[in-house]
């Protein structure tokens, strides 16, 4: 561990000059404390995924993969699908996370992804039954981090979500129902059934001040975490409280008024890149743009 | 010669065209882009058709545990893994069998690049992930392990530069596909160092004449070199950029 | 004995950059035979017959004998600190080389001078193969620092910055009436009066790290400063 420390340890100064900064207001890369970065969303490049998404926000880049597949249903909901979210956060993106089983961090993210996707229903689950009680669709949702700059939470949800809205079932015949005998065609694809798109806000709090979308370097200093998502419909639909700071009940309140008022215009920025950008092999083109920091601002 | 496979996938037809097209010794598409990770000491993309691979490298930094440092030289540690979602069947998260061998033969592909003397009792740590296989995805892991390592600023002897070439019938192929690579009559991935003319990974299995393997060989050279002069611009692209302006 | 590259010049590393038993590698190159190839992605310096390429990237420092660097202190012993210096070794520093006298660990506390998170500009003391590095913070400009701004930049890029006998570190002292330290392990330490200028020096600082590789940038730099300066006065 002493080598990662060594990485993360900021200097007094710079955690001082910070702290200042934000007290008047002011965050180091010029945003306002209520800001989110730059969101870019790059719909379905991994041909061989049933749904996949790169996306930034600011310089974090996450790449979301979905594999469907038959399986059995859980004994105690025989006639809905599965979907199972998992995180792969490899030393690629930060010297900080190590090669081996997932790191209790890692799992956080899983969970709390998880529980916004199942919390808005954003899924029918019910159409994801081959034969009900026997065989339903298994969605796997992994998400790999590729490059952690902060807030790795809310950019795995927006590339949950954006895997899922370009993501694609099979179609699937049924030949034998007694013995299990399906047969899958794979040419044939109908989209993944959603119904909702929660999005989620993830606040740091330094000091006495709240903001949003931390970086890592706010992250770094940060003395706790709040994440609020809310549905379609504007209901709350997830919460976690991390790190061991503690919040009041006014910064709660407040965290609440900003998700509430600005849930609809980051999710019109998700909508729209997913419906108007170039998917599959032209994905690779704005891959390659913004990766060679042609998109500098963020 | 028209070669076909069991389900019908067309390998080579008569006019010498191969199941995307290409001829015997066209490179698909290749893309490479460096620099492209924050957080990493160097990074690259490298695709090659619909092969996506992208490298972090780290270090030198302190190694620990410090037992496992060499007191006269650096360690060079290189982990090679696929995306679930990179390939047709979804691949579980856990290293494979496979991962483990491809990370040992990467590594030792690029070690004789690096001048680890210069950084006694350190590691540099490679990291590659697959995003999408479709063939090749080793040799496009080396090509962009050895810029990753380079835009880290890391002293070496020279680029590592890699293909795969192998046979369908009696005609050598150059850079194998997906398709290739599970029906071809033999497949032989290479890595070289063109300015110390050493190869550095030398895989093949299939079956191959004396004379077939030999012809691999030559063509394989051929290609490298002109691999090795993309991998070159694409280091100094970014910085030629900045000159132009 | 053929040059193929010329003097300048971006060159890969293995790339062949001369062919002659008579060039002398400075740093940055080696030989095979009577061949003279680069070890790195960096630009080609060849002066009469002598070949330096210097890397154009790398986060890291290597420590020599007699470099003055900054450091983050990143753990506290009863008599010393490890210090980061960003280099792959971490830095010790004894108490007494930094108070000048020796501390009794049962009456003081180390982390009353310096404590985790705290930085200081130092000497490197000792660097060899076998140990990690030794600094010494006694002396003058040496020592803890408590304010100022500092920022990290490649410290392979610190030989740009301070300029041909330091010319360029002192241009931009001369403009901008700025106190300027830039230490051998890629950090700048800047007091300006204000923030403009500090802001004006960091954008000339990221400037000179993006175009390392340009001839006529101590001009550039100075044109920009003063025209911007002005802007400020204004």
């Amino acid at each position: 561990m002493i080598s990662e420390i060594r990485k993360e340890i900021l200097s007094n100064i710079e955690k001082e000059m910070i702290i200042s900064q934000l007290t008047k207001g002011k965050r180091i890369d010029g945003r306002g404390l209520f800001d989110f970065r730059k969101i870019n969303v790059i719909p379905a490049p991994v041909e061989k995924a049933e749904g996949s998404a790169f996306v930034s926000l600011g310089k974090t880049k996450v790449l979301v993969g979905i594999k469907v597949n038959p399986a059995m249903p859980f004994p105690d909901t025989p006639n809905e699908g599965i979907f199972v979210i998992n995180t792969e956060f490899s030393p690629v993106a930060s010297p900080l996370f190590e090669l081996g089983p997932p790191s209790e961090y890692a799992i956080e993210v899983a969970r709390v992804v998880d529980r916004i996707i199942r919390s808005s229903e954003m899924i029918k689950l019910d159409e994801l039954v081959i034969i009900p009680g026997e065989l339903v669709w298994m969605i796997n949702i992994d998400i790999y981090a590729l490059d952690d700059n902060g807030n790795l939470i809310d950019a795995s949800l927006i590339g949950t979500l954006a895997a899922l809205y370009v993501g694609y079932i099979p179609r699937v015949e049924v030949i034998d129902k007694d013995r299990k005998k399906i047969e899958i065609i794979k040419e044939e694809r109908t989209p993944i059934p959603l119904k909702d798109m929660p999005i989620s806000f993830t606040f740091a709090k330094i000091k006495d001040i709240l903001l949003l979308d931390p970086t890592r370097i706010e992250e770094n200093i940060m003395d706790a975490r709040l994440t609020i998502a809310v549905n379609n419909k504007g209901e709350i639909c997830s919460v976690q409280k991390g790190e061991g700071g503690g919040f009041k009940l006014e910064d709660i309140h407040l965290a609440k008024d900003i998700v509430i008022k600005k849930s609809n215009g980051i999710r019109k920025i998700i909508n729209d890149q997913l419906v108007k950008k170039p998917r599959g092999k032209e994905a690779w083109n704005e891959i390659r743009r913004l990766s060679y920091g042609e998109d500098e601002e963020s | 010669m028209t070669i076909v496979t069991k389900d019908n996938i067309i390998l080579l037809n008569e006019k010498g065209r191969r199941s995307d097209g290409r001829k015997w010794n066209e490179l698909r598409p290749i893309s490479m882009v460096v620099g492209v990770l924050e957080r990493a000491d160097g990074s690259a993309i490298v695709e090659t058709g619909g092969t996506k691979v992208l490298a972090a490298v780290y270090g030198p930094k302190e190694m620990y545990p410090k037992h496992l440092a060499m007191p006269d030289r650096a360690i060079l540690r290189v982990a090679y893994r696929m995306t679930s979602f990179s390939v047709e069947e979804r691949k579980k998260p856990h290293p494979s069998r496979r991962e483990i061998e491809l990370s040992k033969v990467i590594k030792e592909a690029l070690e004789p690049a690096v001048i680890l003397e210069e950084f006694p009792r350190t590691v540099i740590d490679v990291y590659i992930l697959v995003l999408q296989a479709d063939g090749g995805t080793r040799v496009a892991s080396i090509n962009a392990a050895s810029l990753a390592l380079a835009d880290a600023g890391i002293p070496m002897k020279g680029l590592v530069t890699a293909i795969a070439v192998g046979r369908l019938g009696n005609q050598v192929i150059v850079d194998l596909n997906d398709v290739e690579d599970k029906y071809g009559n033999a497949d032989m991935p290479i890595a070289y160092i063109p300015s110390t003319g050493e190869i550095t990974l030398f895989q093949m299995d299939g079956t191959m004449s004396p004379d077939l393997f030999d012809k691999c060989l030559e063509v394989a050279i051929e290609t490298l070199n002109k691999i090795h002069e993309m991998q070159k611009e694409a280091l100094k692209r970014k910085y030629l950029k900045n000159k132009k302006d | 004995m053929p040059i193929f590259v010329k003097n300048m010049e971006i060159v890969a590393p293995g790339e062949l950059i001369a062919q002659g038993k008579n060039y002398k590698i400075v740093e940055g190159a080696y030989r095979i035979n009577d061949k003279v190839y680069s070890e790195f992605l960096g630009i080609l310096y060849i002066r009469e017959g002598s070949i330096r390429v210097v890397p154009l990237q790398g986060n890291f420092y290597m420590p020599k004998v007699g470099d003055t660097v900054i450091g983050i202190v990143i753990d506290c012993n009863p008599v010393s600190w490890t210090v980061n210096i960003r280099a792959p070794y971490l830095a010790r520093l004894d108490a007494s080389d930094f108070l000048g006298k020796p501390i009794d660990p049962n009456k003081d506390k180390i982390t009353k001078y310096m404590d985790i998170g705290d930085v200081v500009m130092a000497k490197i003391a000792v660097a060899d193969r076998v140990t990690n590095p030794q600094l010494i913070a006694h002396g003058k400009g040496l020592g803890k620092i408590t304010h100022g701004k500092i920022i990290a930049v490649p410290p392979k890029k610190v030989p740009r910055i301070l300029g041909k006998d330091r010319s360029m570190i002192k241009m931009i002292r001369d403009i901008t009436k700025a106190e300027i330290r830039v230490s051998n392990n890629g950090y700048v330490w800047i007091k300006a009066d204000n923030k403009t200028v500090e802001q004006l020096i960091i954008l000339a600082i990221q400037r000179i790290i993006r175009e390392a590789h340009l001839p006529g940038l101590t001009e550039k730099i100075r044109e920009m400063l003063s025209s911007k300066l002005k802007d400020v006065e204004s």
